[in-house]
């Protein structure tokens, strides 16, 4: 006859899960084909997936805008967003393996307050990005070969 | 003691400001933010329109009508008219935007 010990809680009730929605923000420098950007996401969130047992909420194209500062020698450079729930122990993989790619400049994990329901809609800077087109004059530019669709 | 009431219509103006040649962003931010019969008037803390969803780095904007015209310093709760809650996240979301490149460190 078997007798099971559950001490932990854990067992018992089994684990829970700790995912938690960040939100996600890549910036790829000016020169960067749609193709070489295609295939680096594709690439990221198939290892989100597969690797870190992530889910993508949303995905937005917020243009090739200019920047205030160069950054490394880019005056303007490509915004993708990204919601997505991951668990905050794999956060730190994830970052490594964006940063390792070269055409990426910038990227940033941000702690979202709001729920998975809230990043479903549009957020605040693709509902005002066709204001943002009039004001730049010609320097924002919206190319919708680098659209990039889940 | 009679509590102020804020228009709703009112908050959808501020989240679109376009900035106005010949004024400066002090006397701009100023006019719109705290709303006072002068502009050098520092007697009583007037609530301003801004909400606590309104400030985010998504809104870059909204977030330069804070900052000076150099945009070094962070204009005070005092002359926005802000509460402590939500001056503190213009802090957090002004840092995460300028390290975006949306906003200026020192023009």
């Amino acid at each position: 006859m078997t007798s099971i010990i559950a001490n932990k809680k854990s067992d018992r009730f089994g684990k829970k899960s700790k995912t938690k929605v960040y939100e996600l923000i890549i910036m790829f420098r000016n020169g960067a084909s749609s193709y070489s950007v295609h295939k680096e996401l594709t690439s990221f969130l198939s290892f989100s997936s597969s690797r870190c047992s992530a889910s993508v909420f949303s995905s937005e194209y917020w243009g090739l805008r200019p920047l205030c500062y160069d950054i490394s020698g880019n005056k303007k450079s490509h915004f993708y967003f990204f919601s997505l729930e991951i668990d905050p122990d794999f956060v730190k993989e994830f970052s490594t393996k964006i940063s390792q790619s070269e055409d990426v400049i910038r990227h940033l994990f941000l702690l979202s307050e709001k729920d998975s329901s809230y990043h479903s809609k549009d957020s605040v800077m693709k509902s005002n990005l066709k204001i943002d087109i009039d004001k730049e004059m010609g320097e924002l530019v919206y190319d919708e070969s680098f659209l990039y669709n889940l | 003691m009679k509590k102020k009431t804020i228009d709703p219509k009112k908050k959808s103006e501020i989240s679109n400001i376009v900035s106005i040649d010949g004024i400066s962003n002090t006397a701009l931010h100023v006019a719109l933010v705290a709303q006072s019969n002068s502009i050098f008037s520092q007697q009583s803390k007037k609530d301003s329109l801004i909400t606590y969803d309104m400030v985010t780095y998504q809104n870059p904007e909204l977030l330069k009508t804070l900052l000076t015209d150099l945009s070094r310093k962070i204009m005070s709760s005092r002359h926005n008219g802000l509460s402590r809650k939500i001056q503190r996240r213009v802090k957090k979301m002004i840092g995460i935007s300028r390290y975006l490149g949306l906003i200026h460190y020192i023009k």
